[in-house]
């Protein structure tokens, strides 16, 4: 479904008063994989290893600096914007700035469902974006009465669920996830993680997972690629890659999960 | 094993936004000797009110102990002239917290910064040398590469878990009897998290350090920790060894944190296959400006009853060194 080709992103660096680029960034070098549909695919990898860089190509955020990324068999680069948008959507890890604190829910949801309807005449249209907007709310597990609120009247993961339902107004078929619940509790954490397989399961969606905990993506993925430096190391199913990693910066990445087991004390 | 420091029923508040929050409340927990001891709680529970709060540095105007004691060797901190504290606060007590990089002072360089420490702390009769060998010392125990590097480094051209060893070094320039690490490694990815906690692990047993070590990571406490307390909404619910904490968890709101984590799920058997799901807790953390009346975990609780609503429980040991703040549990 999706297919990222050698994938690069430079960022120039730039000297002196001309700014003269003397070096670049290799923020992405030549990456290449592929999402199946209905799969959870994750980037796992320490900071500025390049995953969010991707993460954020894939979206559209940032333009890539050579290689291309294929949506079904097309290049996603010659999509316009509402075109990709319909496809992949994003949810971000920070439930605080991820929402805009002047607008409402009803209008932080319903401003992406009123894209998707496009529909011309104004009553009808407002009517039918209201009742989608709460359909929405009560699939990710919010009171449906909510919609005249703000953002700064509900907790971290109440935010998270309203980003998460912002992400699905646009019916995509991919949805990228980025860190999200890295900024949570951790009572709230399972509550999300669930959602979103329950959300996978019922509509059919595949996720790109960003995550630099590996226990969450041991836990929510089907396959993962761990990438370092801006190159993907190691890939395979979870199992695989968990159980019997080859690479040593994968070995030394798992070893460093604290494990529950406590004979290690003395 | 003697009780180096002893909180008695501390309750501290806040003030925020015209409301009064209940941060800490009726709080009491005793650190031995040589022990690493952890607090374990999610976002409002208090754990870094408490620890603010031994080294008296919560602002006034933000919030305030209203009763109970410290007490260091014996001594009340609380009753303390402000003059006696400072020789206590950073000297005999030291503390770290989870961003280095807002904790060091981003224009002056890491000798200057260390140096400050030790001349705080009675080193000023130094000579330049003598200073700069001190500085090297403190760098090499943190484990610290090119210390000499590092010393004319300012805190931006180093890397976040060099940041914390630097913070370390600080912290432990004066040879400090407690050290309070407050979430070290929850802004650090996880090679570094783990260097940084073995560092701790090896700088405690060396020096013969108490280590108060706060987290809301199970994990880096099964490591690290010899003694638990779990805190939520403001006070502490269970406490125990670590063993039994994770072997034997018996307030239901332990129980509930570590059977949701996801690392304690096996891996699904096929790849793409139905995965189960997290026993998740539901519902959410109680805004600490409206706590609910009783146990303050009762709205979420499995094991809720019409007895747990009226008076918050005490806690009780249940089983020797195991104490619990719920009256439903049971050895």
């Amino acid at each position: 479904m999706l297919k990222v080709d050698n994938l690069k992103k430079y960022f120039p660096v730039e000297r002196g008063v001309f700014r003269r680029v003397i070096d670049y960034v290799r923020a992405v070098d030549g990456i290449s994989f592929e999402i199946k549909k209905g799969e959870v695919f994750a980037l796992v990898g320490e900071s500025g290893c390049g995953k969010t860089t991707t993460a954020k190509m894939i979206v559209g955020l940032f333009e890539p600096t050579d290689g291309e990324i294929f949506f079904h068999g097309k290049d996603i680069s010659l999509l316009k914007r509402k075109e990709l948008a319909r496809k992949i959507q994003i949810i971000f890890q920070d439930p605080f700035a991820s929402l805009n604190p002047r607008l409402t829910i009803g209008t932080i949801v319903g401003e992406a469902v009123k894209h998707r309807l496009e529909a011309t005449d104004e009553k009808v249209k407002n009517k039918k974006i209201k009742k989608e907007t709460r359909e929405l709310l009560n699939r990710v597990g919010l009171p449906v009465n909510i919609l005249n609120e703000y953002p700064h009247q509900f907790s971290g993961g109440q935010r998270q669920r309203i980003g998460i339902a912002r992400a699905l107004a646009m019916q995509p078929e991919l949805i990228v996830a980025d860190e999200p619940v890295s900024s949570l509790d951790i009572s709230v954490q399972a509550q999300i993680l669930n959602l979103l397989l329950d959300l996978r399961d019922s509509l059919e969606l595949s996720y790109l997972l960003i995550a630099h905990d590996l226990n969450v993506v041991r836990f929510l993925a089907d396959r993962v690629a761990v990438m370092y430096q801006g190159k993907i190391v190691e890939r395979g199913s979870v199992r695989n890659v968990y159980e019997d990693p080859l690479h040593p910066y994968t070995k030394k990445l798992l070893e460093a999960i604290p494990t529950l087991e406590t004979e290690t004390i003395k | 094993m003697e009780k180096i420091l002893e909180v008695k029923n501390l309750s501290v508040e806040f003030y925020k936004g015209g409301k009064v929050i209940q941060a800490l409340r009726d709080t009491s927990l005793t650190l031995k000797r040589n022990e690493v001891l952890s607090i374990v709680g999610e976002s409002g529970c208090g754990k870094s009110t408490l620890a603010l709060s031994i080294l008296k540095l919560i602002p006034e105007k933000e919030g305030r102990v209203i009763s109970g004691e410290i007490l260091f060797k014996g001594e009340d901190l609380l009753r303390l002239s402000d003059e006696k504290l400072l020789q206590i606060r950073g000297d005999r007590i030291s503390i770290i917290f989870q961003d280095p990089f807002t904790s060091l002072n981003p224009v002056f360089k890491i000798s200057k910064q260390i140096a400050e420490s030790l001349i705080l702390h009675k080193k000023e009769n130094l000579s330049t040398h003598q200073m700069e060998k001190e500085i090297i010392e403190l760098l090499e125990l943190v484990k610290l590469p090119k210390p000499k590097d590092t010393m004319l480094s300012y805190p931006h051209q180093l890397s976040g878990g060099m940041q914390q060893r630097v913070m370390i070094a600080i912290a432990l320039s004066s040879n400090p009897e407690i050290l309070i690490a407050d979430e070290p490694t929850t802004a650090l990815d996880v090679t570094i998290q783990k260097e940084i906690l073995n560092l701790l692990t090896e700088l405690q047993k060396k020096l013969g350090l108490s280590v108060v070590l706060i987290t809301h990571d199970f994990g880096i406490v099964a490591q690290t920790c010899q003694r638990v307390s779990v805190m939520y909404a403001g006070i502490i619910v269970e406490e125990a060894s670590t063993s039994e904490i994770f072997h034997n968890p018996l307030h239901p709101y332990t129980k509930g944190l570590l059977e949701s984590l996801p690392s304690r799920e096996e891996l699904p058997s096929s790849s793409q296959g139905k995965k189960r799901r997290l026993k998740a807790i539901p519902g959410q953390v109680p805004d600490p400006s409206n706590l609910p009346s009783g146990c303050k975990f009762n709205p979420r609780c499995p094991k809720v009853i019409e007895d747990c609503k009226p008076e918050e429980p005490r806690l009780r040991e249940i089983v020797k060194n195991h104490w619990v703040r719920c009256i439903r549990a049971v050895y």
